[in-house]
């Protein structure tokens, strides 16, 4: 009768359910926080592409959707696509299906995330060139192109109004030659070329005046920043045209710290890293 | 929004640009593009786009048919990643988590041990778990004329105290938990109780034996069982 040895046996089975649903609870959670992202990473726009092109070429390359912590000492090279061209407010939903088609801003950043970035590791921003029709209709046409004052307001939130406009080349397709490392010439092709002129950065793609990608300071903290002010560059649908993912490829590498890229030790010249923040 | 008059004529265009099939502007495969579309195959990603001659009229865009498949903007509004829609849905979760947790914590553990066989229906206890009958004279002697027949006395004493307290429990319409003590049992009987005082000296004397690991003479079984008698006489009538 008094066989208190047997009572926690009988506990175990509720305790274990108690768990279970709260691991399932989570999991719903995550699952459907995660699913909204997901759609944008994967589709015509977002860039999901980009780290199974680098992971197929053996490069340390992965994708966050945000909900944890990461140690920055283990990036090389944090990529941050803006879908937000207003960095300080937050963004309307659309009500309508035009107005769904012509949305500029589909997710909400804030200027202190990029500015954290930054801070913590060697950060690209990747500026918003197309609104959210391009990705659910697959077409494109200048009339999906983002306001480039907008672009150029969220450039100028980041890197200071000195650093000059935003534009887009109204030509079907515009090359740019690119120096590789090795040596090699490759062409980057991009699709009613947004460029930014870049006054005060170090070109990389393109030139001051019509510039593409360059080292750029981030305004206020002097921080070092990449600029790359046409996505279709590194995107899903942008890395089929000309050597763009040739150029990503071997270009990536060489964007991280200085000392990695000097690092006598063999191995830890493949343990770069690259991460790609859709989001935080 | 300014855009709007321009989609609507656009919409209204839809024909003529269908026509103007010639706008659509392919650009040439090169390797190193092939090589990217070889490694996102069967990755789940999209990268079709069809490029528009930016000089010449845009496409409809809403007589495409990939659009039908696009969730209404209603549902997109409502995200989860921290805008101001989002709350009701995590408080909704919270509340039905939270829900589910009290309901185990509060009732799981009695229902646990309600589902035990009661004390009164051996059928029952045939059909529950072997490990919750530890002592065989817990359950199976009843009568005083089986307990005296126990030749070990100290077991016959212990089955003798188990028994009436069992007993006088049930009698009082409590339901006797496997989780009390001994001492628990007694101290949940009234006060009032008659052989109330019996039933506390065989309680310790048992205990004493379980516990203790003491003899137990025969003048002492002999005492208890002339003190608990009355016990059982009267709760089997």
């Amino acid at each position: 009768m008094s066989d208190t040895t047997q009572q926690p046996v009988k506990q175990r089975p509720e305790l274990l359910l108690i768990g279970i649903f709260a691991i399932i609870g989570l999991a719903v959670l995550l699952y459907f926080s995660s699913q909204q992202q997901q759609q944008l990473r994967s589709s015509a726009s977002g860039m999901d592409g980009l780290d199974v092109w680098l992971s197929a070429e053996g490069h340390d390359a992965q994708s966050f959707a945000g909900g944890w912590t990461i140690s920055a000492e283990t990036l090389g090279l944090v990529i941050t696509p803006l879908y937000d061209t207003d960095l300080s407010e937050a963004r309307n939903a659309p009500a309508t299906k035009e107005e769904l088609l012509l949305q500029q801003d589909e997710y909400d950043l804030w200027l202190w995330q990029i500015e954290e970035r930054a801070y913590l590791a060697q950060t690209m921003v990747v500026l918003p060139k197309w609104r959210s029709g391009v990705r659910l209709t697959g077409l494109s046409h200048p009339i999906l192109l983002v306001e480039p004052e907008r672009t150029q307001d969220a450039l100028h939130l980041i890197a200071g109004e000195d650093i000059g406009t935003v534009g887009h080349i109204p030509r079907p397709f515009s090359d740019f030659p690119y120096q590789s490392p090795q040596g090699d010439s490759l062409t980057a092709r991009l699709y009613v070329a947004q460029v930014f002129e870049g006054q005060g950065c170090d070109p990389i793609i393109g030139d001051v005046g019509e510039m593409i990608l360059g080292f750029c300071t981030v305004d206020g903290t002097g921080d070092d920043i990449l600029v790359l002010s046409d996505p279709d560059l590194l995107n899903n649908h942008g890395l089929r045209l000309g050597a763009n993912a040739r150029i990503a490829e071997t270009q990536m590498p060489e964007l991280g710290p200085v000392d990695w890229r000097v690092d006598p030790d063999a191995d830890h010249l493949l343990a770069c890293r690259f991460a790609l923040w859709s989001n935080l | 929004m300014r855009l709007f008059p321009l989609l609507a004529v656009l919409v209204l265009i839809a024909p003529f640009a269908v026509a103007q099939d010639g706008a659509l502007t392919t650009p040439e495969v090169t390797p190193s593009g092939e090589a990217y579309l070889d490694a996102i195959s069967r990755q789940g990603i999209d990268s079709n786009v069809a490029y528009f001659d930016p000089t010449a009229a845009a496409p409809a865009l809403t007589t495409e048919e990939r659009l039908a498949q696009v969730e209404e903007p209603q549902r997109e509004a409502w995200r989860w990643d921290g805008s101001g829609e989002a709350w009701p849905f995590g408080l909704a979760a919270a509340i039905v988590l939270i829900a589910i947790i009290i309901f185990f914590a509060r009732f799981g553990g009695n229902i646990g041990i309600m589902l035990q066989p009661t004390s009164d229906n051996p059928h029952a206890a045939r059909r529950g778990p072997r490990h919750a009958r530890t002592n065989a004279a817990d359950v199976q002697l009843r009568n005083l004329a089986e307990i005296t027949g126990i030749t070990d006395r100290r077991a016959a004493l212990v089955a003798l105290a188990q028994n009436a307290l069992r007993k006088a429990v049930t009698a009082n319409g409590l339901l006797l938990r496997q989780s009390w003590t001994d001492r628990e049992a007694l101290r949940r009987l009234p006060a009032d109780q008659r052989h109330l005082a019996a039933l506390r000296d065989l309680v310790r004397a048992s205990e004493r034996v379980q516990f203790g690991g003491r003899d137990v003479t025969e003048p002492e079984f002999a005492h208890h069982v002339t003190q608990i008698t009355p016990l059982f006489r009267e709760l089997a009538t």
